[in-house]
Parts: structure tokens; sequence; C-alpha cells
């Protein structure tokens, strides 16, 4: 078998590139095992430089090397668990195609490898799915196309690969595109999770939790608004959890379900304004939002207590949407009355806290009663820092009113709930997100909140007889800027100026290079990655009307045919280089005179046989035949000025042949 | 008696494929009416491998493995007209091939000609080894593929397959095509007793009083001695005369002429075959000989020409 010796060669270093860009990408991904991190490289070089004694026997040595991975992968696999049984086994093919490169060396079976490789890749773009891992992904995906296409494109230079291969990607595109938003998406049969959150709100307050949840600075949602403004810096307030139960110490959410009201209706994804939100995995079932709207799709309700419930826990990303139709503005969960719990508080701890509330029952009104702690915090010098140092675990909050004076937002906000409470005012903390940063892409229109875990914030609720359940948030009578700002400033204005070491604060340009990443991803995100069933459907019945489903088939075929027909004509148009166009362009023009050359005929023989013909074509031919030969043999390159009359005369002579009658017919020089 | 109309319908169906496939024009381009093509093996699992990435995304509601599944999805359809257009357009002919041997890799040349490059094509003949051309370039060019032909005469070499799987070796695309030229072969040469005869020039005619080996001495030349004739032979006068080394020719020897024959205790093929041995052997030689076969006689000559007319002579006996 002749084979062009480098197109193995290159159709495994490719491989090899491919792997490496996949390699890059799993660097990022909790899910990816640290075996399958070092082995991946090593594979690789192994695949490239192995030593002249190793690749005698390369099949025996990577057949045990894959066996050995595979058994330490599978060892550490916890077969148990759903979501970490599928990062298993894409480690396993991560691991597996790896090993498979190492050991191909026909063409058949690199082809199988290329393939592999390709499965192994879209598995990676379970976990990944942003828009850097995405192009990553995208990226290793070409290298292994580009091995394929190596092994047949025989001897063609590099360059003439790539662009064969850019070619071949970019008019399949279209059709892709086609595919996904008109093709069918099955149901799941049965429900894999991708991710898991590695940072994130948990379901109890401890003091000092959110204190240390703000330096992770990982990303926590984005919001896009959607015929509506953002809300002002104040009011930008992102409920998740409301906890109610108070031990003295911490503060837990109410171990009852929650009482959830009835689903909304699918039909009010409209136009009407609707608040968009891509939140990262969390390890709770409950989503932030901003307290008003109507939730979709179905499977997030509104609970009784005013928090958005999900009946899985958002281990990958996920998007859903809250619109704000007429009626839903209001927001029912504040009206909903408290019970007893919502006063209960431990009798026997924080005495001094307790004697404090106690002086202030005598006040005629709830209100009033929260005016009176809002003077006493203003007045005893309270400070805003990220350290502040455990507390002691009985009577902590005594010992954060009346000794310390120095705390975070969870310190307060439990504080002022358990004051409230002993103050006999229903009362509760709300855990979730307070503020976000504007991102307004150049050139873009529609901008987004982003809202890290940086912003995490703790507040109180306490139910006023004639307005329902008002937000009280302690921290913004201590620091005001950290609710019209964000941490960073108002750690800055508190004067914790070393706390502001704590967290990482990116330079100025480059924390807007990253708005505009961000919005990239954003749109990445919703307008790709989150295009699930409901939201194709929603889609399609914008383009073509209530009765979408029924052309549905109709059309993607229509549009498949179309597509494949459209790849085509650019193919065959881009493919000629200039001068096989030229050639054709001379071959057309005699052949319509009359003459087609003969194989291993020269120009001149050709042209003499025509001119025996035509002798009235004589001058016109020689012409042609001139400009020809200069054009296509060129001994050196003439300048781009000769080269451009040199070309304005080859169509000249052309057009000029073409007015020419056609051939008479000549018996003794039939057509070929 | 069912079994016998199944029997024979298979063989009306096996001839009716025979005449499809067996295109024998000299010249033959190759069209949608004479293209095949099918997904092949890696074209299956290609597909299997989208289906397993669409089924990920369905399952883990993430939509990269399934923008991946359906660009694979995309190729696939693309492919299946590429693979087609590899061929599509290209044009096959016949030229002359030269004569070969018996048993031996045997190239065969095909004339193809294209107004555009094509990638690897790959082409044999039936049960023959495959060649595999990187890219066939605009214009003409010659490629030629072996085969090993097992009988002498002038033989087809059978049914090329010429096919391709580029762009992504999904499908296979191929033809069929029976060159009608038929190439000369020689039997293969097998070194073994031959009837090697002594005829006098003279009587080349007749065919009568044959001399075996050389038993006159009537001195009739002289030629330059050669190491291998021995000191018998040296015109030792001449050498004394300082004329140089000589070796003599006698009468017996010079006067008649070798001619060779088959074996008749053997098998006329096996024959042939050593007598093909013993051709080149003398040829390479440079020593002359006629060739007397049952059906045919090569009169006495040397040379190149001589040879080749030996050796088709050995090809066609009997054949013509």
């Amino acid at each position: 078998m002749v084979r062009a010796p480098g197109s193995i060669q290159l159709a495994l270093q490719l491989q090899a590139a491919s792997l490496s860009v996949l390699w890059l990408q799993l660097l990022g991904l909790s899910q990816a095992q640290p075996a399958t991190l070092v082995a991946l490289p090593l594979l690789v070089v192994l695949r490239l430089w192995a030593p002249a004694p190793l690749q005698r026997h390369r099949r025996l040595w990577s057949n045990g090397v894959g066996l050995l991975l595979i058994g330490a992968t599978l060892a550490t696999t916890p077969l148990g668990d759903r979501s970490l049984w599928l990062a298993g086994m894409a480690n396993l093919l991560w691991l597996l195609s790896g090993c498979k490169l190492l050991e191909v060396e026909r063409p058949g079976a690199i082809r199988r490898s290329g393939l592999l490789l390709l499965v192994a890749i879209g598995m990676a773009g379970v976990f990944g799915q942003n828009l850097a891992p995405s192009l990553l992904q995208g990226a290793a995906a070409l290298l292994a196309l580009g091995s394929l296409l190596g092994l047949e494109m025989g001897a063609a230079s590099r360059s003439g690969l790539l662009r064969r291969l850019l070619l071949l990607v970019g008019v399949s595109l279209p059709l892709m595109a086609a595919l996904f938003v008109l093709g069918p998406r099955a149901v799941p049969y049965f429900q894999l999770q991708g991710g898991g959150a590695s940072t994130g709100l948990s379901d109890q307050l401890d003091p000092g939790s959110i204190a240390s949840l703000v330096r992770s600075d990982g990303p926590a949602m984005q919001l896009r608004f959607e015929g509506m403004g953002p809300p002002p810096p104040a009011e930008r307030y992102w409920r998740v959890l409301t906890l109610n139960q108070f031990d003295g110490r911490r503060w837990r959410a109410s171990p009852a379900p929650p009482r959830l009201a009835p689903a909304t209706p699918p039909q009010l994804a409209g136009q009407q304004p609707a608040l968009l939100v891509l939140l990262e995995p969390t390890r709770l079932r409950w989503l932030p939002w901003g307290g008003s709207g109507l939730p979709l799709p179905a499977t997030v309700r509104r609970s009784a207590d005013g928090g958005l419930w999900q009946d899985q826990p958002v281990r990958s990303r996920s998007l859903y949407r809250l619109v704000e139709a007429g009626a839903s503005a209001e927001q029912p969960w504040r009206e909903v009355p408290p019970d007893g719990a919502d006063l209960a508080i431990p009798a026997a701890t924080n005495p001094r806290l307790l004697e404090l509330a106690a002086s202030w029952r005598q006040l005629p009104s709830p209100a009033a009663r929260v005016g009176a702690a809002q003077q006493w915090f203003l007045g005893q010098g309270f400070r805003y820092t990220l350290e502040p140092g455990p507390l002691p675990a009985r009577n902590g909050l005594d010992v954060f009113l009346f000794k310390r004076r120095e705390g975070f937002c969870e310190h307060f906000a439990a504080a002022f709930t358990a004051l409230m409470r002993a103050a006999n005012v229903p009362a509760r903390v709300v855990v979730g997100y307070q503020g976000g940063d504007w991102v307004q892409p150049v050139g873009s229109g529609a901008g987004h909140l982003t809202v890290t875990q940086a912003d995490a914030h703790a507040w109180s609720e306490v139910w006023l007889p004639n307005r329902g359940w008002t937000r009280v948030d302690p921290t913004a009578w201590v620091v005001p800027s950290r609710v019209e700002q964000n941490l960073y400033e108002s750690l800055g204005a508190a004067g914790s100026s070393d706390d502001q070491q704590l967290l990482r604060q990116p330079l100025g340009w480059l924390q807007r290079l990253r708005g505009e990443w961000e919005a990239l991803d954003l749109g990445w995100n919703l307008w790709v990655m989150q295009l699930d069933q409901a939201r194709q459907e929603a889609l399609l019945r914008q383009l073509l009307g209530s009765n979408a489903s029924r052309w549905q088939g109709a059309l993607l075929i229509a549009s498949l045919a179309a597509l494949l027909l459209a790849a085509l004509v650019v193919l065959s148009w881009l493919q000629p280089r200039a001068q096989h166009q030229r050639r054709r362009q001379l071959d057309r023009c005699l052949r319509r005179l009359g003459v087609t050359p003969r194989p291993g005929e020269s120009l001149q023989t050709c042209l003499q046989r025509l001119k025996d013909q035509r002798p009235e074509l004589v001058a016109a031919l020689q012409e042609l035949a001139a400009s020809y030969s200069a054009l296509q043999f060129a001994p050196q390159a003439p300048s781009t000025k000769a080269i451009a009359l040199e070309r304005k005369r080859w169509r000249r002579t052309l057009r000029q042949l073409a007015r020419a009658p056609r051939r008479r017919y000549n018996p003794s020089n039939p057509p070929a | 008696m069912s079994a016998t109309t199944g029997a024979q319908g298979w063989a009306q169906l096996r001839d009716w494929l025979e005449r499809r496939l067996s295109r024998n024009a000299p010249r033959q381009r190759l069209t949608l009416r004479n293209l095949y093509i099918l997904p092949n093996a890696f074209g299956g699992l290609w597909l299997a491998g989208a289906v397993v990435l669409y089924l990920v995304g369905i399952n883990t509601s993430s939509n990269g493995p399934l923008l991946l599944a359906f660009l694979c999805l995309g190729l696939f359809l693309l492919s299946l007209f590429l693979t087609q257009f590899n061929l599509q357009g290209l044009e096959l002919a016949i030229t002359q091939p030269s004569p070969g041997f018996a048993s031996e890799l045997v190239a065969y040349p095909i004339q193809l000609h294209s107004t555009r490059e094509r990638y690897l094509v790959r082409l044999g003949f039936r049960h023959q080894p495959l060649l595999v051309h990187p890219l066939v370039g605009a214009g003409s060019s010659q490629l030629s593929p072996c085969w090993r032909p097992s009988r002498r005469g002038l033989q087809p070499p059978g049914r090329l397959k010429l096919y391709s799987k580029a762009p992504l070796g999904l499908f296979s695309c191929w033809c069929y095509w029976e060159p009608p030229q038929p190439q000369l072969i020689y039997p293969a040469p097998v070194p073994g007793p031959v009837l090697e005869q002594w005829q006098p020039q003279r009587d080349r005619a007749g065919g009568s009083g044959l001399l075996q080996g050389d038993g006159a001495d009537e001195l009739r030349e002289l030629s330059p001695h050669r190491r291998e004739e021995g000191l018998q032979r040296v015109a030792w006068k001449q050498l004394a005369r300082g004329r140089g080394w000589q070796a003599k020719r006698f009468q017996a020897e010079a006067s008649s002429e070798r001619v060779l024959a088959p074996d008749p205790q053997l098998p006329l093929e096996r024959a042939l075959e050593h007598l093909c041995a013993r051709v080149l052997e003398l040829s390479q030689a440079a020593e002359g000989f006629a060739l007397h076969l049952p059906c045919r006689r090569l009169p006495y000559g040397s040379g190149r020409s001589q040879r080749d007319a030996a050796l088709e002579a050995l090809a066609l006996e009997g054949q013509l």
C-alpha cells in the first residue's frame, strides 16, 4: 500500500494536539480527576516521542497502561451517586481516548481514534458550558476532524489542509444550526446531572459563613432585564433563603416542606417584561429572585415564605425567567401572616440581648421598635469588617453586640432579628445576594447584571401589621455604602482597608474586559447553551406562528436540503484556484470554438488545429495564447500593475472570442 | 423444486450483476450512472457516535454535546456528496501496457483525465493488491495498479475497482471498469530442462543431420578469447605473433545454431516455463538461438529483439 508517508504522521500529530487542547479545557473542570489531568499529557508525550525500544511493542504496553489507568479510574469512581458516576464515566472516556491514541498505527484505527476523541470532547461539553470552554472544545474538535481529513487529503500541504478543513466545517455550520434550532429534542429518559457547586450559600447561617464566602469571588448568577430597566442599586436584593429557626447561635431554614403556589402556566412566556436569570450551579433547591414576578419554567415555584423553589438541586447552570405580568407585580408572600415560629427565641441564651429588647417592648408599634433598634445600632459605633474573629458558642450575640461591636452582615442581621423577636416583633433572616455589577458591553445593546459570590448578603424581614413582611437591612445602617456601592468600596468606607486586601479586586481595564467577555458568555449561554425544548418551542412559535410543530419536520428537511445545496455550491466556487479557473475558461472557450485539447497536447498545437479551421480568428487566438502563457507561466513575478494589465488583456480576448460565431460542422474534426 | 428456481434466480441475478458491472469501453467517464456509494463501517460508527453524543446532550440537558452531534450529522450529509464528487467526472482510458511475466506483479497503466484535483484515490484489480494514490492532479496522469497474472498469453487484467473515501472516510464511492486492452503475459521463468540442439547452418531448412556438441576440428575463424573458454582453445600461434589472446572457432560449432525446443518429457506449460528461463539466460549471455515450438518457429537470432520475439512466441504458443 502506497500512502503519502507524512499523512499518517500528520494525522497523529493533529490528534495529539486535539487531546492537548481537550486537556487544557479539563484543567478548568472540577469533575476532571487528578489521575486524568496527569495521565493525558503523559500519553500525548509518549505518543509523539516514545523512545525506540518502546516503539517496538507499542500495542502491548499501551494496552497495559490503558488497563492500569482504567482500573484506577474505576476504583476511585463512586458508583452510587449519579452525578459523580457521570463524571467518572467521562474521566474514563477521556483516558480511553488518550490510550487509544497511544496504540494506533494504521489509518483505520487512527480514524476510529479520531471519532473516540470527538465523543470525549462532547463529554467535556457536558461539564464546561461557558464560552471559553466551548471555544476550547471547538478547537479540539476541529483538530480531530483535521486528522480525519488529513488521512484522505493525501499529499496536501498543512496550509491546504487547514484551508480545506475550515471550508468544510464552515459550510457544515449552517447545517448544524438548522438541526439545532429545528431538530427534534427527545425527552430525557433519565436525568444525568452534569455539574456541582463548589461554593455558594448554604441552608443555615453560621456566624462567619458569608464572610468566608465573599472571598471566593466565584460567579453566582447573571440577570438580564427584558422590557424593563434594572432596579436602582439600593433595591438590588436577590433573596434566596428565608431562615426562621433560631437556636441562640445559628439561624436555619424550616425543615418542613415549603408551601408552594401553583405553577405558572407556560403560555405566559410572551411579550411581557421579564427578568432572565442564568444561575450557576448551587447546592440548594432555592433560587435567587427579586421577590416579584411569575417564575417559568413550571418546575420553578414560589413558596409562602417568599422563596423560589425547584424540586431538584441546581447542579448545572440553569436558566429561568420571572415574568412581570400585571397582577404578579404584587408580592403575595408579603401578605402571609406570621406564626408562632417567627417569634420564637430561646430564653436561656444572650441575656443582655433579651434585656435590651425587653426595654423596647413598651413602645406602641412594631415600626417604633424597629426605629429604636436603628437608633441603638447607629449610636454604638459598630465596625464593619470581614474578620471579626469567631464568636463564642455561648451567648455569641451578646459578645458581638455589647463587647466586640465589629462584624459582617450576617452578624448584624442575626443580632437584629433576634432583638426584634425578643421585642415581640415577628422577624426572620433572609440570605441571598445584594447588588451586582451592571455590565454594558460596547456595541451590542443589552446590558446585564453580574452577581458574584462576593455579593452574598444577609438581611432581616419584620412583620409590620399594615405593611406585611418588610425588609430591614441593619448592615445598611452601619455602612450605607455596602448597599449603594459594593462590598469592596464599603470596606474602604468603613475604614477596614486591611480587609480590602482579602478580596480580589481586579484592575479597572481588566474588569472592563471581563465585563465584555461576560456579556459574550451570557449571550452564548442564553442563545446557545440554554436553548432547551421549551425555549426551542417558544422560538419556533415566534418564528412560525402557533402551528409551528406541524411544520417543524418539513421545515427541517427543506432547510437541510437548501443548506446542503448552498454548501456544495460554495465549496465548488471556492475549490478551483485562480490558475485552474483560467484553465477552465480556456477549455470552455476552445470547446465553444470547436476544439478539445487532446491529452498531452500543447496549447500551441491545439491552437494550430483551430487556426487551420478558423483562419479569421488567428489574431485573437495568438493574443489568447500569449496572455495565457504570461499569466500562468511567468518566469518571475512581474509587478502587480503588469499582472493587472495582463488580466485585463485576458478577459478582453476571452470576450472577443466569445462573440465569434460557434464552429461550423466539420466532419474532419469530430468533437472528442 | 423451489430450491431449483431459487438457485436459478440467484444465478440470473448474478449474471445480471456481472453484465451490469462489466463495462469495458476503452474510455470510461465516471458519472452518476456508474458510480456506487454507500456508507462504510466507519460511517456507521460515526453515526453511532453522533447518536451517543445526542443522547448524552439530551439526558444531561447540555447543548455542547448536542451541537457536536449535529455537526457530525451535518458533516455526514455533506460528505455523501463530496465523496461522490471526488470521483465524478474523472475519465479512465486504456494505454498500451508493456508485457510482464506470469505469477509476478505486473503493472497495468491506466490513463486518468481530470479537470480538477482529486483526493486520495484507491484502485486495484479484483483479488489483486490495492494502489493508493494520494492526489490526482488536474490534467492527465497515469496510474499503474499491479496484478499477478496466473497464466501466460494475452490476458485481460480483470475488473478494476476504483474507489475513494475522501474527505472524511465516512462513505465509500466506487466504480467498476474492465479495461478491454489485454496485456501480453510471458510464461513464468522457471529454470529446468529444455531440449537444446545444434543445427548446421546449411541444413537450417532441411532439419536433418543434427550435431551434438563440438566434434569437428576444422578451424574456421578466430574470435577474442574469453576466460571461460579455458586454455585449450587459445590460438597460441597468433598469441606468439603478438596478435593478442584469440580463441579458435571450429567449423562444426560455428556453422551450427542453437535450437531451443520444449522438453517432450514434460507437460507443455511446464516446458514453456523452462524455455522462458533459458531464453532469458541466453539473452543475458548475448548468445543467439532459434526457437522451435509445436505451433511456431522462430529463426535464429540474438539480441534484445530476438529475446522479445522469443518470449512473445512462448506467451502466445497455442493460443492464436
